[in-house]
């Protein structure tokens, strides 16, 4: 089961269940500090209506996570099984999901236009919009305001890569090349130099239980993340 | 109007420090990185700082020690913002006037904070 491979290891030594607490802890922490503002007499309604709307996110936000790793220690085929998904489709549906946030955080987002001839690829719609909103919460978190971040589908020969390109601070080469390592043993990464990682742990666990594989690339100007599914050969010949 | 610069990554905290910074009759301005806060520091002149201890890209430590190592920025009132335990006694030396648990704090207490540091700053 993938969530066996959830070792102490993959956090740079720190134990998971530490590391998933920390992670908890912040948007709990935000919602507690959203919630007193809405009890205190220096907020304004209107500034109330917004706090409201910030507190549901950030609560969904949280369920999600919660969600996000319980699923992730249970990836049975009869649970997620794998379908037919048109990339760009689910592109859209990403879209809808992230765009309050891409909104508050005031960044640009760019998403691929559709297309008649768009390849279907095999997978679990569910785990693959996950990983895919994974990724772009990791690009909102990790850029300044008004900058760019372009999602884009391409397909190669056997398979689709779905990239999530941000325009955030330059990775050092020192930590790219560790991302790299780990992630090529299969391991889980280190986003940022601050992060825990652990949304792109649980993006690589349902990467892998979806026979797919994530990626990342270092920019000048910014890192891009992509996850790569199988085409769906089947109904390629239909 | 005192200035109070607001290091913090996370659009929601900026925007709930800025609010507090606000609420003093303070101007306030947010930068998300240390190399944006030093930019920053250089053009506006702060009256103090508040810093996310979990910064993307350069940590807040090397930008606690970057500012100690100006002579002209080495008395900048500093305040932590942070959800994750951190000891005074580990600070201090690095300029930092008081800790702010994200965890833990309230609206008065972020707001009586940061008063304390801009008037720290003016004398």
């Amino acid at each position: 089961m993938a969530g066996k491979e959830w070792s102490d290891a993959d956090f740079g030594g720190l134990p998971s269940v530490l590391v998933a607490a920390h992670e908890l802890k912040t948007p709990l922490a935000l919602i507690r500090q959203l919630a007193l503002l809405l009890d205190d007499d220096l907020t304004s309604s209107a500034d109330k209506t917004q706090i409201q709307q910030r507190i549901i996110r950030t609560s969904e936000q949280a369920l999600q996570l919660t969600i996000d790793l319980a699923n992730s220690a249970n990836l049975t085929p009869s649970l997620f099984p794998l379908e037919p998904v048109n990339p760009l489709a689910l592109c859209q549906q990403v879209a809808m999901e992230t765009k309050f946030n891409a909104i508050l955080y005031g960044r640009k987002v760019s998403w691929p236009k559709s297309s008649r001839n768009s390849q279907l690829i095999l997978a679990n719609r569910t785990l693959l919009g996950r990983i895919l909103a994974n990724f772009l919460n990791n690009a909102l978190a990790y850029t300044e305001d008004g900058s760019e971040i372009k999602v884009s589908v391409k397909a190669t020969k056997d398979a689709v890569r779905m990239s999530v390109r941000d325009f955030g601070p330059m990775m050092s080469l020192k930590e790219y090349r560790f991302l790299l390592d780990e992630m090529e043993t299969r391991k889980t990464v280190r986003t940022r130099p601050e992060s825990s990682g652990l949304g792109i742990y649980v993006a690589n666990q349902f990467a892998r239980a979806m026979n797919g594989r994530i990626g990342l690339i270092r920019h000048r100007d910014g890192l891009t993340f992509y996850v790569e599914m199988p085409i769906s050969r089947q109904l390629s010949l239909i | 109007m005192k200035k109070l610069l607001i290091v913090e990554d996370d659009k929601n905290w900026a925007d709930i420090l800025g609010k507090f910074a606000a609420d003093i009759g303070a101007e306030h301005r947010v930068a998300v990185s240390g190399g944006q806060a030093i930019e920053i520091i250089d053009d506006w002149q702060p009256d103090a700082l508040i810093l996310d201890m979990l910064l993307a890209g350069e940590t807040a430590i090397a930008l606690l020690n970057e500012l100690r190592s100006y002579a002209d920025l080495a008395s900048l009132p500093i305040v932590v913002c942070t959800n994750i335990d951190v000891k005074m006694d580990d600070l201090r030396p690095l300029g930092v006037k008081a800790i702010l648990n994200k965890t833990s704090m309230r609206p008065n207490e972020a707001r009586a904070i940061f008063r304390e540091v801009l008037n720290d700053g003016a004398e």
